[in-house]
C-alpha cells in the first residue's frame, strides 16, 4: 500500500544537487571525499589517481592508529573530517574524528548497544550531506546531525514510531540521501517497509510495501533519465525500485538472504548477488511501449554469492568474495575468470586499477584488478582483530578498522601526495 | 553424434586407459610419502589454528589407530570437544546447549567425527574399508583435476579431486554440519609438507553456506603416547 504525499518533478533536481554528481566530476589526482557506504558512486570505486602501484615489504606508511570501540561501521571520509560510529560504555557513539590524527572533534550518543554474538556494535555507516550526517544505530535510531559539532536536527526510532523489529543482526543498512530524499528499508508496520524521508525534518513523504527490515543499503541510479532506488530486500527477496516520489517503478522476484550492496553496471544493468543458496543476477532494465519499466534477467548463476561484502566492477569484469574465495566474473556473462583464496570472508575497494582487498584476518592486499589472474602487488598484516568492514580511499589515505582500532595508511606516490598538499 | 562420442572418449582415454585407478591410488600414496611410512602411524597429535566466524583460535587433534579421534576447539569462545573411542561418538558442544557430555545423534556422528581429518581416506583405501571409484577428469578452480568418489566405510559419499601432476588432493566435496544443518561443504588442501617422511596438507579452507574455516597445522607428532581414556567421553546420559 502507498502512502504517498506527491514530490513530483524531484528527479532532475535530485540528480543535479547530489553529492554523486560532484564527485564524480572532481579531478581525480587531487583526492576525492568519500561521502556515504561504498564510496562517493555507492560501489566501492575511488576515482583516484597517483596511487602507488606496488608495495615494499613493510607497506605503506601508517599515518596514525587509535583505538576505536567495537561496532563494524565504515568510515564516511569529507575534507579533514571522518565520521564512524562504535560501542563506548553501554552506548553506541557517532564520532567526528579530525583526519590528520584522528582526534575527536565529537561524540554524540545514538542508542543502546546493540549486542551480538558476532560482534557488538553499530554496522551501518554515516551519510554526509552538506553540512548533516545520517547515522542509524543497530537498534534502529535514525539521526541527522549537525558536521560542525554533532547537533540533533532530528531523530526517527524506527522501532518505536514505526513499529519496525530490529533484525538479528541488527540494522545494518546505510541511510541514502539524494536530494532532498533520504530512503530506507525501515521494516514499519502498515506500509511502511520503505520510507522516503524529508532530510530536513525526518518527516515521512511517502511510504510503501510490508515486510521486515534488511541489510542492503539503497542504491541511487539513473537510467534512461529516470532518477530511481534500488532496494534488494533481505527478507522479502524482491528487487524494488522506487521513484523519487515514492511510486514503485519497477519490481522482480528474487531470492531472500541478501547483505551486500548491488551495483550499478551503466547504462541500464543492476548486478546484485547473496549468500548460501542464492547466488547473484544480472537485470536489465528497460522501457516498454508502455513506458512503464520492464526488468529481463541477463543471467544469473551460483558462481558469485556475496555474503556480508560487496563486489566492485572493473573493465567490465566484477571482483568480490564468494564467501571466502574472491574471484573474478565476467559482467556480461557470469562467467569466472579466476578464483584466490587466503583472505577468509574479506572484504574490497578499487582505486584506479587497483584492488585493496582487507582479509577477515587484517591482512591487507594490494592486487591489479585484471581477469587475466590474481596479480598481488602488496601485502601486509595490518591488524589483529576480525576485519570486516571495507576498507576506505579519500585523498590518496586508506582507513581500516577492526573491533578495537582504526589504522590510516598513505597509499599515494610521493608525487601524488606532494601535489595533493 | 560420432564426434561428440570421440571427444567422450579421447577424454576418458588418458584416465581410464593411461592410468588404473589402482595405479593412481599408488601415486597418490606415494606423493603423501608412501604406505609403508602411512601403515607404521599408530597415532598422531595435530596442533594448529582454526579460523572460525573469522576468529582465530587454537585446535587440538588427536588420533590413534585403528579408528579413534579426538578434536578440541572453540566456537565463539565456547570449548567444543568430539572424541570417537571407535564406536561411539560424544561431544560437548555449548554452542549446541550441550554442556556436558552426550552422544551425537547417529545421523550426525560421522560429520562430527570429520571435522578435521588429517589422513586421506584414498591412502590404504581398502583397508580402511573406503570404495573408490575413479570419475574421469575435472577441474579445480580451472586447474587440471581427476575426479573420484569415495564411498566411506560408514556409507558417507564425498568427492575428492587429485592434482594429475602431483597426485596429491586438490579439493573434496562431501557434507558437514552447520549449527547443525548438514550442508554441501568444500574443502580445499595446500601448503603440503612433509613431517616425519609423511606429507601433509598444513592447510585446509572449508567452505559451506556462509561459512568460512580454514586449518592451520603448526605442528604434527607422529606416534605420540595418547592415553586411551583421551578417546572416552562419559554420557550423562
Amino acid at each position: 500500500m502507498l502512502k504517498c504525499c506527491g514530490l513530483g518533478l524531484l528527479a532532475t533536481v535530485l540528480l543535479l544537487s547530489s553529492g554523486l554528481i560532484s564527485a564524480a566530476g572532481a579531478d581525480p589526482s587531487k583526492g576525492a571525499d568519500w561521502p556515504q557506504f561504498r564510496g562517493p558512486q555507492q560501489n566501492g570505486v575511488s576515482t583516484e589517481k597517483g596511487l602507488l602501484r606496488s608495495w615494499p615489504e613493510s607497506g605503506p606508511k601508517v599515518l596514525w592508529k587509535k583505538p576505536i570501540g567495537s561496532g563494524f561501521s565504515s568510515l564516511t571520509a569529507i575534507g579533514d573530517a571522518l565520521y564512524t560510529m562504535a560501542v563506548e560504555g553501554e552506548s553506541e557513539m557517532a564520532y567526528r574524528l579530525r583526519e590528520s590524527d584522528g582526534e575527536v572533534v565529537w561524540r554524540v550518543p545514538i542508542g543502546p548497544v546493540f549486542p551480538e554474538m558476532f560482534g557488538n556494535g553499530p554496522r551501518s555507516t554515516p551519510m554526509v550531506e552538506g553540512d548533516v550526517v545520517y547515522m542509524l544505530s543497530a537498534t534502529g535510531r535514525l539521526h541527522a546531525l549537525k558536521t560542525k559539532d554533532g547537533a540533533r536536527l532530528w531523530e526517527l526510532d524506527l522501532v518505536k514510531e514505526l513499529g519496525s523489529t530490529t533484525p538479528n543482526r541488527g540494522f545494518s543498512q546505510s541511510p541514502l540521501v539524494d536530494g532532498d530524499l533520504l530512503v530506507l528499508e525501515a521494516g514499519g508496520k502498515e506500509g511502511k517497509a520503505v520510507v522516503g524521508l524529508d532530510k530536513k525534518t525526518g518527516k515521512i513523504l511517502w511510504s510503501a510495501l510490508d515486510g521486515k527490515p534488511g541489510y542492503v543499503t539503497p542504491l541511487a541510479v539513473t537510467i534512461d533519465g529516470v532518477r530511481q532506488y534500488v532496494f534488494v530486500r533481505t527478507i522479502e527477496g524482491d528487487i524494488v525500485s522506487f521513484l523519487p516520489d515514492g511510486k514503485v517503478y519497477w519490481k522482480h522476484p528474487w531470492k531472500p538472504g541478501a547483505i551486500a550492496s548491488p551495483l550499478f553496471l551503466a547504462p541500464n544493468r543492476i548486478f546484485t548477488s547473496a549468500s548460501e543458496d542464492v547466488g547473484a543476477v544480472l537485470l536489465e532494465i528497460g522501457k516498454g511501449e508502455d513506458g512503464k519499466a520492464t526488468v529481463r534477467e541477463v543471467w544469473n548463476n551460483r558462481l558469485m554469492k556475496n555474503h556480508f561484502s560487496s563486489s566492485v566492477l572493473y573493465e567490465g569484469h566484477i571482483y568480490g568474495f564468494d564467501n571466502a574465495s574472491l574471484k573474478c566474473i565476467v559482467a556480461e556473462t557470469g562467467e569466472q575468470k579466476w578464483v584466490q583464496r587466503g583472505y577468509g570472508k574479506g572484504s574490497l575497494i578499487l582505486a584506479d586499477g587497483l584492488l585493496y582487498i582487507l582479509g577477515d584476518q587484517g591482512q591487507l592486499v594490494l592486487a591489479e584488478a585484471t581477469p587475466a589472474g590474481f596479480q598481488e602487488k602488496g601485502k601486509i598484516k595490518v591488524m589483529e582483530g576480525k576485519t570486516w568492514t571495507a576498507p576506505v580511499l579519500s585523498y590518496g589515505r586508506l582507513y581500516l578498522r577492526d573491533e578495537d582500532e582504526m589504522i590510516v595508511l598513505d597509499v599515494r606516490t610521493p608525487s601524488a601526495a606532494k601535489g595533493m598538499q | 553424434m560420432i564426434g561428440r562420442l570421440f571427444l567422450v572418449l579421447s577424454l576418458l582415454a588418458p584416465v581410464a586407459g593411461a592410468q588404473t585407478l589402482d595405479e593412481l591410488l599408488a601415486k597418490h600414496a606415494a606423493a603423501h610419502g608412501g604406505l609403508e611410512k602411512w601403515r607404521v602411524v599408530n597415532s598422531l597429535t595435530v596442533t594448529g589454528t582454526e579460523v572460525i566466524f573469522s576468529d582465530s583460535v587454537p585446535f587440538v587433534y588427536e588420533w590413534k589407530r585403528p579408528d579413534s579421534s579426538r578434536f578440541e576447539h572453540s566456537i565463539l569462545g565456547k570449548k567444543v570437544t568430539v572424541a570417537h573411542n571407535g564406536s561411539a561418538t560424544r561431544w560437548i558442544n555449548p554452542i549446541l546447549g550441550i554442556e556436558q557430555p552426550a552422544d551425537v545423534p547417529e545421523a550426525d556422528a560421522a560429520l562430527a567425527r570429520r571435522a578435521f581429518e588429517l589422513e586421506s581416506p584414498l591412502v590404504d583405501a581398502a583397508a580402511k574399508g573406503n570404495k573408490v571409484e575413479l570419475l574421469g577428469k575435472d577441474e579445480v578452480d580451472g586447474q587440471p583435476a581427476l575426479k573420484l568418489k569415495v564411498t566411506r566405510k560408514d556409507g558417507a559419499v564425498e568427492t575428492w579431486y587429485l592434482d594429475p601432476s602431483t597426485h596429491l588432493e586438490l579439493a573434496r566435496f562431501d557434507r558437514t554440519l552447520d549449527l547443525p544443518e548438514a550442508q554441501d561443504r568444500w574443502t580445499y588442501y595446500s601448503d603440503f609438507r612433509a613431517v616425519e617422511g609423511l606429507v601433509i596438507p598444513h592447510r585446509q579452507d572449508q567452505e559451506y553456506s556462509i561459512r568460512h574455516v580454514s586449518f592451520t597445522i603448526e605442528k604434527v607428532q607422529v606416534n605420540p603416547e595418547i592415553e586411551a581414556g583421551r578417546f572416552e567421553m562419559n554420557a550423562s546420559k
